[in-house]
């Protein structure tokens, strides 16, 4: 069977003078480049924003509420008198961390969810499993995601689980379906006569054949959970204030907006940039 | 009684709604007897007369853009203010407030209460009609009072209405009203709702469907409602007033965003916009429409739950009074509309004492915490409604309490757990934002009086308990008055809250609107109201 060769082949590939040139190539084009600076970029805010940032997020000084943007104040300040600027590298934190939390969380649970479900295929779990997975696919996610926070309680902690609720179905699909072909390949059936275990079968067969699709899957998601972390911040069900995050930012300001925009052009940019840079990546990867 | 809230923290209306239920309960049977003796209490002062320079313009079309639709223009069953404004035009009132926040004569000509309190003699205008043809007279304003006291109509109305034994019709135009107990408040009462007088010809043939098919004998006829649209009144041509109302029609346009409002306003769409967010005030465009402020009835404010935990303590509250910077939060998040309060008593009501407030000062706050025996400060948790307002709020008080050492932990509730902790006393803080009418019992018996208490704070202090029902009992308003300012300076001293606001009235009015007065209450008279050309 010609699918029979492939992981072998893929895993030759990668041993010898691949990576260079993966690496090589992902960098000839441009907007890969473009990618790679802007998530770099981003990282480098949120993990050093303790040394980045002018001003502590939350120091309020009720003197300077709205202030323009100035040399002291880049950005302005916001109606509490806080630095626009050091509220935004702060807040790159909690739209990183909810991000990369979610889809990391979405991608453990969606690619157990599939394993399980492929592996013992049209089996009563499999039914189950799927059956769930299907009815969280059908809601809009978005709605789905304010409908989990609102019952689970806003804050930062819950607006990650329900992301990572609304993405999971997708890593199970992919991952099932990549099960369900890598299943009956010859090597599982070897593993399998020589006596090992699901377990073993699973997370030492099947497991490194399948999760691929899944990781490039994930690349491309991390935009998308900014994106609704963002929204779930809007809506007051992310991060509590006065701590800073981006959506929460864009919300609690959008009242000025025609008085002082400059509180809501900078962390709608950031959102924006950070959403384009870290997509730009996942694109990239998925093309390798 | 009225609890709502519109110029500021418009998510709280259903809060309020959902007091005054608890008040409609909680008020009835609660009322001291008093054997204080009073004078007669006399309204009859006209009404001011229009305010337009070289007389009023007749017709033309009103457009007035609320910040939320309606529920019923029944005067026995709506909630809501908004309600009220729209009922005001069309019924007219018993009693109206004239823009010195003076009791008028409308419907009702001259009114006497008897020295002990229990018997008011109410003389109603001769020649009245409603708007279906049916003579206005003492029989129409009984059958609707009858009507509020009756347990079939469930209507919001019985406290304000009071322990009314029974209504006797003197004469066509004379009626007496008797009570169980002395009701102070009715006097003022008869300006509010329960003086909104229904057709009892209408009210008999329309059944259930009264509240959208409202008569009434005020300046404006009841035209059309689009359900959750607009609600068009027309002139009404026999109105008593001759030569009122000058408008054709007045047409209330819910429009329910603060910046639409505005934009409405500034491009001639509405001519009035009710009421402004105060972060609007600044998009007026003065070459188009002006802003219309007066201090409201209401007040604004932290409230302390010292029945458990460090709030207990009477001088962690006091602590947290002084520590809070209220021109700060009047700056920020009312953008310097309304005035600083130290009480529920605003300077519009005639209960409000000018001498009471407290400093802002740290210093006396870590004095306080010292006395409370936690001089490093100490810690609880305000909730509060997942708004911007509030969100901004709670950060600035945040932010202030921890400079001397309080860390106040803020937890953000959706609108319904909001309103049950509220009203159940599950919570260490919370915020009430109360909009008052004109009698001063109506913002201050439930929250103050323990067992009427409908937000369960806790706060039992027994002179003002009595000083309350005295001053319920008793229809001598220099008596009632004192009673009331004694209660205030006795509340700033023990701090069951935390006064922060009394909040303005703000309304963009355009600049062709002729004689339109901001009246305290948010009651929109438009009779005496007219359009340039």
């Amino acid at each position: 069977m010609a699918t029979a060769r492939l992981p072998q082949s893929d895993e030759t590939h990668n041993a010898g003078y691949g990576p260079q040139r993966a690496v090589r190539q992902f960098f000839h084009r441009p907007m890969n480049v473009v990618g790679v600076v802007l998530t770099v970029g981003i990282l480098t805010l949120g993990l050093g924003a303790r040394w980045i940032a002018p001003y502590q997020p939350d120091a309020a000084n009720f003197s300077l509420s709205l202030a323009l943007p100035s040399i002291h104040h880049w950005l302005g300040t916001d109606a509490l008198g806080r630095d626009v600027l050091s509220r935004i590298i702060y807040g790159t934190n909690s739209s990183l961390l909810a991000s990369f939390g979610a889809v990391l969380l979405a991608f453990v649970g969606g690619s157990v969810i599939g394993l399980v479900a492929g592996y013992w295929h049209n089996s009563l779990i499999d039914e189950i499993l799927m059956r769930i997975m299907d009815a969280i696919l059908v809601l809009p996610p978005l709605v789905l995601a304010v409908a989990l926070t609102f019952v689970l309680g806003p804050g930062l902690a819950n607006a990650v689980v329900a992301i990572a609720v609304i993405f999971s179905p997708q890593f199970a699909r992919v991952v099932r379906s990549k099960v369900l072909t890598v299943r009956t390949l010859p090597f599982v059936e070897a593993a399998r006569a020589a006596g090992s275990g699901h377990g073993r079968i699973l997370f030492r067969h099947v497991l490194p054949s399948v999760v691929q699709p899944a990781i490039a899957l994930a690349t491309l998601n991390i935009g998308s959970a900014i994106i609704v972390q963002a929204s779930l911040a809007y809506l007051g069900l992310g991060l509590q204030p006065p701590n800073p995050s981006w959506g929460f930012m864009v919300s609690s300001n959008i009242n000025y907006l025609s008085q002082a925009p400059w509180l809501i052009f900078g962390p709608s940019i950031a959102i924006a940039l950070s959403v384009f840079g870290i997509t730009l990546v996942g694109q990239g990867l998925q093309g390798q | 009684m009225y609890i709502f809230t519109k110029n500021l923290f418009k998510g709280d209306e259903l809060t309020m709604m959902e007091l005054k239920n608890k008040v409609a309960s909680g008020l009835v049977g609660l009322f001291a007897a008093s054997t204080l003796a009073a004078c007669g209490t006399t309204a009859s002062a006209p009404g001011p007369a229009n305010t337009a320079a070289n007389g009023p313009a007749h017709g033309g079309t009103l457009t007035i853009g609320t910040y939320t639709s309606y529920e019923t223009f029944d005067p026995a069953t709506s909630h809501t203010l908004l309600d009220l404004q729209i009922m005001d035009n069309i019924y007219g009132n018993l009693l109206q407030i004239s823009s010195n926040g003076n009791l008028a004569p409308d419907l009702a000509t001259h009114v006497s209460v008897s020295a002990n309190g229990l018997q008011y003699v109410i003389d109603v205008r001769h020649g009245v009609k409603f708007q279906d043809g049916t003579p206005f007279n003492a029989a129409a304003v009984k059958y609707n009072w009858e009507r509020i006291m009756n347990p079939a109509t469930a209507s919001v109305q019985v406290s304000n209405l009071g322990p009314v034994s029974s209504i006797v019709v003197n004469n066509p135009y004379q009626l007496t009203v008797y009570f169980s107990k002395p009701f102070a408040p009715f006097m003022d009462n008869l300006a509010g709702p329960i003086g909104m007088i229904a057709s009892p010809t209408a009210l008999q043939a329309e059944g259930s469907t009264f509240g959208s098919h409202p008569v009434g004998a005020g300046p404006f006829k009841f035209q059309s409602w689009v359900p959750n649209g607009a609600v068009t009144l027309v002139r009404y041509s026999h109105y008593w007033k001759s030569g009122a109302p000058y408008l054709n029609k007045v047409v209330f346009d819910p429009i329910l965003s603060a910046s639409t409002l505005v934009d409405a306003l500034d491009n001639g769409q509405i001519q009035i916009a009710d009421v402004l967010d105060p972060s609007q005030i600044s998009q007026v465009q003065s070459s188009a429409a002006h802003v219309s402020q007066v201090p409201g009835l209401g007040w604004f404010g932290m409230n302390l739950n010292s029945a458990s935990g460090p709030l207990r303590n009477v001088h962690n509250r006091r602590a947290i009074q002084y520590a809070v910077d209220r021109s700060v939060i009047r700056n920020i998040v009312f953008h310097g509309t309304g005035t600083l309060a130290y009480s529920q008593f605003s300077p519009s009501s005639w209960a409000y004492s000018p001498s009471l407030a407290v400093p802002f000062s740290d210093a006396r706050a870590k004095a306080e915490l010292a006395s409370a025996g936690n001089p490093g400060g100490f810690s609880f948790t305000v909730q509060a409604q997942n708004t911007n307002k509030y969100i901004l709020l709670t950060q600035i008080l945040q932010s202030e309490l921890a400079k001397v050492g309080i860390t106040m932990h803020i937890q953000l509730l959706d609108l319904s757990t909001y309103i049950t902790n509220l009203n159940s006393g599950a919570y260490q803080a919370d915020f009430i934002n109360m909009s008052g009418s004109l009698d001063p019992n109506s913002v201050s018996y439930i929250f103050d009086e323990t067992s009427a208490d409908v937000v369960k704070n806790g706060f039992n202090d027994p002179t003002v308990n009595s000083l309350l029902n005295a001053a319920l009992a008793t229809p001598n308003q220099a008596q009632r008055k004192q009673d009331y300012q004694t209660i205030a300076a006795r509340m700033l001293k023990d701090v069951p809250m935390v006064n922060l606001i009394n909040p303005a009235i703000i309304v963009g009015v355009a600049n062709n609107v002729q004689g339109f007065i901001n009246f305290p209450t948010q009651y929109f008279y438009l009779g005496r109201v007219s359009l340039t050309k």
